[in-house]
């Protein structure tokens, strides 16, 4: 058996399927890709158990086989060969020989694979009911709610992403960790059926968001506890999270008593210079609001303190002063693209919302730090 | 530069010494404490030899079995820490006699910065004479002293003379005493480190402090660097009297390799119950919890899990180990070993300024984590008057049986 390629697109597709292996990986078996080469495809995929992963590309072979290979270490190999074409065989022991087509470079290198032995099947992308989406609108929802989510995973359902349709054509995704919010709600084409809703594991809303590209369509279907994403040639399957999402409509203020208006880039600068005066875990700043500034108070023992000023829009002749994590802050107003920002506010111990003022369908809601009133 | 006084004093054969001191009758005879031998088929390690054992090449951390093998007749003993936390009290308090700057290295060895102490102490080797003298009539026991005028250097010295030795490295001096020991003897320097000196050809401290710099730290990253560094004698750390501490752990080699789930996470609660008590006790909470899982054959791995919130309560910390246990895929090998270790260790938040939660916390859930709590502190206090006897996981036994 014989297949020439080109390179990069298969140190592409390589990489591409390796990114699920955890170098932490016991199963020695689950630490190499599958490769099957077949008629005029390469089907190249790859596990932990809990997020599979298969990719596909073009390649016209003699014949059909079936191996597993250490995938970064082949990856390694083709990244350090200059560009073109290769010449790839596989013996009977499987042992892979790979060749540069190239006059320059007069080398063989060949790598140790092993039989399929007891790899897992990674199920095929299920059909039914799959909903279609911009690939651009999709990485959109994903990227601006992430960072909500709880990065352990002592809580499962805050360990992910929510995605619900409950009603038609809007499709929503949402991420908390109990402290902080973050929703995105965008218009999709076709009929969904999502009323439930599921929870996408953050690990696997990771792998999505990096195969999606700024164009083109992907798909995305449920089948029992299992997801299924389909993004160009690569198909992702995984786990669901078990376990009800918090309802999260309940805790989203209809409406806020206050709300003031700022200019994001503004908001950003001041918080970001604040936030050095501030420590973790709780980041803490407090913000004075009143008609027309907004004051930005980081005070630490031992470590600084910084006042700054920032002039706001505000519905209201009232002042209040929240405490607030400004990292939170920070990282939900990264992901605001328009020029100003729409605050809105009731109290000190009451949920502080931030949304675009353009975009009223992306909005996140963070909890106040309790703070002593003078 | 500063010309320090820095003292690094090491107890010879610490656990071994205290108990042939308890026992005249273990004197001058080889001594072992550790695990059980078992007549050879034993398992767990050395925790020390006396030097009389150490003829016979045993050494601590060896398993107990070689050990066993090496000199049948020699008296293997249990570990005694309470005994031997009560006399390194008593040895920490001489040294704060001597000078405040004093940083414990563990329970038998310290640094002691005596810089400016000349009027009082005498010589740098007087002061450490006088130490050793004061050691020897309150406790009974030798140790082993480096004086340097710096910390890598003071612990080099100190292994230079054992037993009863004193070994003093003169200011400026420090390059020439330092060339002709083997590259092993730095301080930091691990068995793969030093293999990969030896591939370079490098085999004193005089070797590497002649080589080249860069090379060393493309090959070794920062750690070359900072090898070099202490090779030619330049060691700038202060010693750290309030050191803090940045990890707790605990864990149990099993006598028999075992495949037992149920016994595996039954460990693991004694383990996170002695833990979290011990992390309760010294006031702080962490934020990273460890599994570490050795399998058949010494295979060794650890799984962290980073939590949002900080913790010290029994149940958090044995759920994170129980979660991290239960999706390592051990390929159905049995385990030999397993243990928690928690670090992120800091100060409990200040409750005034407390994060809101957007959830609240619903009733059951917050009575659920208050009865957890409140069987945390009850248990903590009845360990106080009754001892280790008491276990949360013997209390739970009969509710799960």
């Amino acid at each position: 058996m014989s297949i020439t390629l080109d390179k990069e697109m298969l140190q592409k597709s390589i990489t591409i399927a390796d990114s699920v292996i955890s170098s932490k990986n016991v199963n020695t078996v689950l630490s190499n890709c599958l490769f099957k080469i077949s008629g005029n495809e390469i089907e190249i995929s790859a596990t932990d158990n809990e997020l599979g992963i298969k990719t596909r590309l073009d390649a016209v072979s003699g014949s059909d086989v079936i191996f597993t290979a250490n995938g970064k270490r082949f990856a390694n190999i083709l990244k350090e060969l200059p560009k073109g074409e290769i010449s790839i065989e596989v013996n009977a022991g499987f042992m892979i020989s790979i060749k540069p087509k190239t006059n320059d470079l007069k080398a063989n290198y060949t790598l140790v694979g092993t039989g399929k032995d007891d790899f897992p099947e990674i199920p095929f992308f299920f059909e039914d009911n799959a909903v279609e989406i911009d690939q651009s609108v999709l990485k959109d929802m994903f990227r601006k709610v992430i960072h909500a989510s709880a990065l352990d995973t002592i809580k499962p359902v805050f360990n992910g992403v929510y995605l619900v349709s409950d009603s038609s054509g809007k499709f929503t995704a949402v991420a908390t960790d109990s402290r902080r919010l973050s929703m995105i709600s965008r218009h999709v084409e076709n009929e969904i059926s999502l009323t439930d809703g599921v929870i996408i594991p953050l690990k696997t809303v990771n792998e999505v968001l990096r195969l999606l590209s700024s164009g083109g369509m992907c798909r995305f279907s449920v089948l029992d506890n299992q997801c299924f994403f389909k993004i160009a040639e690569t198909e992702l399957v995984s786990r669901i999270v078990d376990g009800q999402f918090p309802n999260f409509k309940q805790v989203v203020p209809k409406q806020q008593s206050t709300s003031v208006i700022i200019e994001t880039q503004r908001l950003v600068d001041a918080i970001r210079r604040a936030l050095v005066f501030t420590r973790e875990p709780a980041n803490k700043i407090v913000l004075h609001f009143s008609s027309n500034n907004l004051v930005i108070e980081a005070r630490t023992p031992d470590l600084g303190e910084s006042t700054e000023e920032v002039q706001v829009e505000s519905n209201s002749k009232d002042k209040i002063s929240i405490g607030i994590n400004a990292q939170f802050l920070m990282d939900t107003l990264k992901e605001i693209d328009s020029h100003s920002v729409k605050i809105g506010l009731t109290g000190q111990m009451s949920p502080v919302t931030l949304c675009p003022e353009d975009d009223p369908d992306f909005l996140s809601v963070i909890m106040p730090i309790q703070i002593k009133t003078a | 530069m500063r010309n320090r006084t820095i003292l690094h004093v090491d107890m010879d054969a610490f656990y071994a010494a205290v108990e042939q001191l308890d026992n005249p009758a273990l004197r001058g005879a080889p001594v072992v404490v550790g695990a059980d031998p078992r007549k050879g088929s034993g398992r767990g390690v050395v925790s020390a030899a006396s030097y009389e054992a150490r003829a016979y090449g045993i050494h601590s951390a060896m398993p107990i079995s070689m050990a066993y093998k090496a000199c049948p007749s020699a008296h293997f003993l249990p570990p005694r820490f309470h005994r031997y936390h009560e006399i390194s009290t008593k040895i920490m308090d001489i040294f704060y006699s001597f000078t405040p700057v004093m940083e414990p290295l563990s329970i038998d060895e310290a640094f002691l910065d005596c810089t400016g102490c000349g009027k009082l102490w005498g010589s740098p080797r007087e002061t450490a004479e006088k130490i050793k003298a004061a050691i020897r009539s309150e406790t009974g026991l030798t140790a082993s002293v480096g004086v340097a005028t710096n910390k890598s250097i003071a612990k080099i010295a100190s292994e230079l003379d054992k037993p009863d030795g004193l070994t003093v490295c003169d200011p400026g001096n420090e390059r020439e005493f330092l060339a002709p020991l083997p590259a092993k003897a730095l301080w930091g320097a691990g068995k793969k480190t030093v293999e990969v000196l030896h591939t370079m050809g490098l085999r004193t401290i005089g070797d590497v402090a002649a080589s080249d710099r860069a090379s060393l730290e493309k090959i070794m990253g920062k750690m070359g660097t900072h090898l070099w560094t202490l090779a030619n004698g330049i060691d700038d750390r202060d010693v750290c009297p309030d050191w803090e501490r940045k990890s707790f752990s605990e864990e149990t080699t099993f006598e028999q390799d075992t495949g037992d789930d149920a016994r595996l996470e039954l460990t693991l609660m004694h383990l996170a119950d002695t833990l979290s008590r011990r992390m309760r006790k010294s006031g702080l909470t962490c934020k990273t919890v460890s599994l570490k899982i050795r399998l058949e054959g010494f295979l060794t791995f650890t799984r962290s899990r980073t939590l949002d919130e900080p913790v010290n309560d029994t149940r958090s910390i044995l759920d994170t180990a129980l979660e991290a246990f239960r999706k390592f895929d051990r390929e159905g090998k049995r385990v030999r070993l397993i243990g928690i270790a928690i670090t992120g260790l800091q100060e409990p938040e200040n409750r005034t300024e407390r994060q809101l939660d957007l959830f609240g916390c619903p009733q059951e859930v917050a009575d659920d984590v208050k009865k957890h709590r409140s069987a945390d502190t009850l248990l903590d206090s009845l360990k106080e008057r009754f001892g280790d006897k008491v276990t949360r996981a013997t209390l739970l036994k009969d509710i799960h049986s």
